[in-house]
């Protein structure tokens, strides 16, 4: 068994994702025209993927070194991005065992009545994939990543049917949980957080309302934009000359909007298959009353997250450099700080006072979880392909930060089975 | 000829959703010979997409508060499999009625 996943892993995941991936749509049933399209879709995405991040990489690393040797600054980790370690996840040979593995504990908690959320949102799946394949960088053993994509699995399908009630009050979702990963354990932190905003007398009455912000500011929260500013000033502070300032500036609006656009033709290749196993699952539990495990981007775009999320932007930015213990550069994943908010948003009712000073407490693991995640990001990423030369930086994904519970998770197991 | 229409597929980072989205959009256009041109968004973009490409349709991965001046729907259905039917429907009436 070993022995084939090492030559498929060889191959690369550009010829080796096609493959795998219609195998796996065979499985689900579709015909093998589909599958075939499907699988090498995926593996059009990964080599769209990998061009882009070679590309990325060649314009920000250059700035990042010239940054650490001129200012002293500690931020060697980049941030390529939440895309890219999905990438990573989806690409790793591992990843069609681990997605059946996924949906089986569902079915099983399902069978059992442990929960109502029947989680079709597979290509989240990424999230806790990721965390298993960290699991396996540091054991070794298929098991304990198996162990460990589940078990975090299982705890996030628990959060999400607690919180169900609690979204569908605020954001009006029938019929939905969200089994997001990011977004539940984000939202683990605004719980006692806004615990303690309650108690503290004079805080407690402060309620901020998003009113326009977002549609006067909203521009700062595109990526272009992003790529470009951030670009600019990291390379103006790192002291390079101004050609250089200007290329950095364009390079990295280019990968902003270009990293999603090729993520999303891996997605493309997803559609039939995640429809396939979506299908199945719900003709498996037709008639019982079950909560649709969906994406958290079917409430991302609501006023007061949207507000906090780009005004969480700047904050992560001076949170970066000021902390102590952090490492992590934030650039790919600045527009996707919405993820993290969502929980807080529902509970504080679009207080925007209160989801800021979440925000800002869950930034904190948030950076902390990346710093700590990028060596075997890195590894895994170079493994699935990606051009990153050897050289002093390494990478992580900002947002990816926010499993910070997860990736405890991941610790502790992988300290367990290293034991024995 | 029949109008060609413009339609945006909004959510959170134009990669998930939106492609899941866009691609049962694609089926129900192809099966019925309707011509569009179908473009990805996210949120935060949308208003800024909606003034340039003045399109005839939005569908979105999230209840939209904001009126656009163009007709929105929710594309949950598309997400979930709940009502797929009614959602291809209710498109199918719209460009119908911006056809007259």
């Amino acid at each position: 068994m070993m022995k084939v996943f090492d030559v498929l892993t060889q191959l690369g995941p550009v010829v080796m994702l096609p493959i795998i991936i219609t195998l796996f749509g065979l499985l689900f049933r579709l015909s093998f025209g589909k599958a075939l399209r499907a699988g090498v879709t995926i593996g059009v995405g990964f080599a769209g993927i990998n061009i882009v991040i070679g590309y990325f990489w060649g314009a920000i690393a250059p700035v990042a070194e010239a940054l650490a040797k001129n200012t002293g600054s500690t931020l060697t980790v980049i941030d390529l991005g939440w895309p890219s370690a999905a990438a990573v996840a989806w690409g790793s040979s591992f990843a069609p065992i681990m997605a059946l593995a996924l949906l089986g504990a569902n079915v099983l908690m399902l069978v059992l009545n442990w929960t109502k959320t029947l989680n079709v949102d597979i290509w989240n799946f990424w999230g806790v994939m990721l965390l298993g394949q960290i699991a396996y960088y540091h054991t070794q053993s298929v098991g304990a990543a198996i162990m460990v994509s589940v078990i975090v699995m299982v705890l996030v399908i628990f959060l999400a049917d607690r919180t169900r009630n609690l979204l569908y009050d605020y954001f009006q979702i029938p019929g939905v949980s969200l089994p997001h990963v990011f977004t539940q354990c984000a939202g683990l932190i605004a719980y006692p957080v806004n615990w303690l905003l309650d108690r503290i007398p004079g805080i407690n009455k402060i309620n901020w309302s998003p009113g326009n912000i977002q549609k006067k500011y909203g521009v700062i929260g595109e990526p272009l934009m992003i790529g470009l500013v951030v670009g600019a000033v990291l390379s103006a502070v790192a002291r390079m000359p101004y050609q250089t300032i200007l290329t950095t500036a364009m390079s990295l609006a280019a990968s902003m909007v270009l990293l999603p656009r090729m993520v999303s033709i891996l997605m493309e290749g997803l559609v039939p298959i995640a429809d396939a196993a979506n299908e199945f699952m719900q003709k498996k539990f037709a008639g019982r009353e079950v909560y649709i495990g969906m994406d958290s981007a079917i409430v991302l775009g609501e006023t007061a997250n949207l507000t906090t999320a780009v005004l969480l932007i700047p904050i992560a930015i001076v949170l970066a450099i000021i902390l102590p213990g952090n490492k992590t550069l934030p650039l790919a994943d600045l527009p996707a700080i919405g993820y993290m908010t969502i929980i807080s948003v529902a509970l504080c009712r679009g207080n925007l006072f209160r989801t800021l000073v979440i925000g800002t407490v869950t930034l904190v693991a948030v950076l902390w979880t990346a710093t700590a995640m990028a060596p075997a990001v890195t590894v895994l990423a170079r493994q699935v392909g990606f051009a990153i030369p050897e050289g002093t930086n390494i990478i992580t994904s900002f947002c990816t930060g926010m499993y910070w519970f997860g990736y405890l998770i991941q610790e502790a197991i992988s300290k367990l089975f290293m034991l024995f | 000829m029949a109008k060609r229409y413009t339609i945006l597929c909004a959510c959170g980072s134009s990669i998930a959703t939106s492609t899941m989205v866009a691609a049962k959009l694609n089926d129900l256009l192809q099966k019925n010979n309707i011509e569009a041109t179908i473009k990805k968004t996210t949120y935060g973009e949308l208003d800024k997409e909606v003034k340039q490409l003045n399109p005839d349709l939005i569908l979105s991965s999230t209840n939209l508060k904001e009126d656009f001046g163009v007709p929105c729907l929710n594309a949950l259905p598309y997400l979930t499999g709940v009502g797929r039917a009614q959602l291809d429907q209710q498109i199918l009436d719209i460009l119908k009625e911006l056809d007259k």
